[in-house]
């Protein structure tokens, strides 16, 4: 009867640990990879804030003093595609990878080999970003990609070689996060716990669905825009050239209908963290979570929808601008649900105020300024005096910096012991963020008003009416970028050893994820959890 | 990952399989919501001159059904292992290895062993012949399963 014999390695079980460095490279645990995203991405984040001191220097004072122009616009386009790409969207994918499996009760990530493709092809295509800056130095081409992160034709079909090192770079940036997004679909929706339905399932992780559908959605306009640019520059075509018969507004629409979900892409897994931090250090149940779920979907829809508010003054006729006016307005609606449940969260709370509740409130109150400053850019009127002014570099900074950077920060200082098992330091985690909120203040709170007064972005030299606003500024972010050396230092003491932490770290939390070890084991669940 | 067990009369089965929360429904569901929103805004692009977001939308969508192929036949993985009168079998329905093996249950010897003495498998051998069972269990239900086979087993 026996039909069919085969030797059964013992290939399923959990012992073997590789090291050195064959661990890292081959590794599929999803900690492992977890770690490697965020290192990664604090590496690059140091890498990005040099570059933006660099041209903070030489904004100091009206006049050239430290570089020519060229050269100020290569290290403003390739800061901006770093911190996006290769800081803020890596930090997102390492606490995907860290903290989802443990969220949801699933031993690691549904496709375990792809999630290591995804991380490895990082570093080459950050390598491709910035290597035209080194070439340059030996002779070779003219540098890195200087058209602002945004590539627009026709500039970019003339620019150097640095624009085909920053479209390949973006292709393989794309494919990293292609696959990233297919492999957090994957664990949602398959590897949850007995019992965890979709609505009983941490915000956290809805953050993070939402955000991988939307670039699942988006990524191939971006691929096919650069791919286009790419064909225009070197095989003939005229896609965006208005003298062979394109269109260059089709490159704007082609490049925001993925940029403008991208703010998404980068928040939504934050806003998603925020009502963890915050239930914990409030000693409370999150307020609507529900509420939040369908917020979190509504802002992934209507972010689909509204991508041309970036470029109103490129001329589209005026039943588009009043409908992209009004459906950017209406994104506030779903957002002022989630400022409202976050509040209501704290609301008579038992609150306590440990650095990622720190963080978490300034959050909320520095994403506010984004958020009301974005209404204000979203009126067509208004966006006709302000466009490409310091105003929008202010606003998306409010956004991207306070409500990316500094809620990847939150999630750094509330996981941090759970993934080290041990306590950082709260003495230097309290004066990382009174350093990092005043100084982040002191940045960018005069480029509104900069803008306001008409100082347009993207220029090296300005008039001397913004030359107090702009020292002040540039002040500001030394500071700034120089009180981050202060969260590496205290991210490295805690991983290198400190004060043990508890398995529950924290005494107000709640979740799957504080039932593990503080660290978790090297392959966590081997007991499946049960959600009742 | 869940076991499962199955007692009909005079034959009990037991049944692993891995944990997985995506139903059938749901997983067409999803293809059916990203590939409409692909072929929308493809075809919307490709209206307007950018033909080149088509390829790119359908290569991805390509990587999304190869991945969520992989993952409907990990699912349809199962180990299970029958007794029905005096017959014991063991079935094992896995990636890349599939074995069915019939034992006499009077005869068949149920140990707790592997390479690894530290995660060790269910082997239940008999007049030369091994099955090695628990790819999906965890430890815990292996230990479960061969204490309750041992009882079953015994004269």
């Amino acid at each position: 009867m026996n039909t069919a014999t085969h030797a059964l390695d013992h290939h399923d079980g959990h012992g073997h640990q590789p090291t050195g460095l064959m661990r890292w490279l081959t590794t599929t645990n999803h900690k492992d990879i977890g770690t490697m995203y965020l290192t990664f991405s604090l590496l690059m984040f140091f890498v990005g804030g040099a570059m933006i001191l660099a041209v903070r220097a030489e904004l100091f004072q009206p006049g050239l003093q430290l570089m020519k122009p060229e050269f100020f616009n290569q290290l403003i386009g390739v800061h901006a595609l770093v911190m996006i790409f290769a800081a803020l969207m890596p930090a997102a994918t390492g606490f995907a990878n860290w903290m989802i499996p443990l969220m949801i009760g699933a031993p690691d990530m549904a496709l375990p080999r792809l999630n290591n493709w995804g991380f490895w092809l990082l570093p080459p295509a950050a390598m491709l970003l910035t290597m035209p800056f080194i070439l340059a130095i030996f002779g070779i081409g003219d540098g890195a990609v200087d058209t602002g992160w945004t590539l627009y034709a026709p500039l970019s079909v003339q620019g150097g070689i640095g624009v085909d090192f920053a479209i390949f770079s973006i292709h393989i940036l794309g494919i990293s996060s292609i696959m990233g997004s297919i492999n957090i679909i994957a664990t949602i929706l398959n590897m949850r716990a007995p019992g965890m339905t979709l609505m009983k399932m941490p915000l956290f992780c809805w953050g993070w669905l939402v955000t991988a559908v939307l670039l699942i959605i988006t990524l191939p306009v971006l691929a096919g825009g650069v791919t286009m640019l790419l064909t225009d520059r070197h095989f003939g075509t005229h896609f965006f050239d208005a003298a062979g018969g394109g269109d260059p507004i089709l490159f704007q629409h082609l490049f925001w209908f993925f940029g403008h979900p991208e703010v998404y892409i980068l928040l939504l897994p934050v806003w998603g963290l925020m009502p963890h931090v915050l239930s914990t250090f409030s000693r409370k149940p999150i307020y609507g979570h529900t509420a939040q779920v369908y917020g979190f979907i509504a802002i992934g829809v209507l972010g689909l929808i509204v991508w041309a508010h970036h470029f109103m003054t490129a001329g589209l006729p005026v039943p588009a601008l009043l409908y992209f006016m009004y459906s950017t307005m209406a994104i506030s609606l779903p957002l002022a649900v989630l400022f409202f449940c976050w509040i209501a969260t704290m609301w008579r709370g038992a609150m306590s105020f440990e650095t990622p509740m720190l963080f978490a409130i300034g959050f909320i109150v520095l994403f506010g300024i984004a958020g009301l400053t974005g209404l204000v850019l979203a009126d067509v009127a208004a966006d006709a005096q302000y466009h490409h002014s310091y105003f929008v570099v202010a606003h998306f900074h409010y956004a991207l910096f306070a409500g990316g950077i500094m809620g990847v920060m939150t999630g750094v200082y509330y996981w941090l012991p759970k993934w080290t098992g041990h306590m950082y330091s709260e003495r230097l985690g309290k004066l990382h963020f009174w350093l990092t909120v005043i100084s982040f203040n002191f940045t960018f709170m005069p480029q509104f008003f900069l803008g306001l007064a008409g100082m347009p972005r993207r220029i090296p030299d300005y008039a001397l009416q913004f030359a107090e606003f702009n020292a002040i500024s540039t002040v500001g972010a030394f500071v700034l970028g120089l009180s981050q050396l202060l969260f590496a230092w205290n991210v490295w003491r805690c991983v290198r050893g400190g004060q043990r932490a508890s398995d529950k770290v924290w005494e107000g939390t709640s979740g799957l994820e504080w039932e593990l070890s503080s660290p978790p084991p090297h392959h966590s669940w081997d007991v499946q959890p049960v959600i009742k | 990952m869940a076991i499962t067990t199955r007692e009909t009369a005079g034959a009990r089965e037991w049944i692993a399989r891995p944990n997985r929360s995506l139903t059938p429904a749901v997983r067409r569901g999803l293809i059916g919501l990203i590939l409409a929103a692909s072929i929308l805004i493809s075809l919307g692009f490709w209206l307007a001159g950018a033909w080149l977001v088509l390829p790119f939308a359908g290569l991805e969508l390509l990587l999304l059904f190869v991945a969520l192929r992989a993952l409907v036949r990990r699912d349809a993985s199962f180990e299970s292992i029958r007794l029905e009168g005096d017959r014991l079998t063991v079935t094992r329905h896995l990636p890349g290895c599939e074995s069915h093996h019939s034992f006499h249950a009077g005869w068949a010897r149920v140990s707790l062993e592997g390479e690894r003495p530290d995660d060790p498998l269910v082997c239940i051998r008999s007049h030369g012949k091994t099955a090695r069972v628990g790819a999906l269990m965890t430890p815990d239900q292996r230990q479960m399963l061969a204490m309750d086979l041992r009882q079953r087993l015994q004269p």
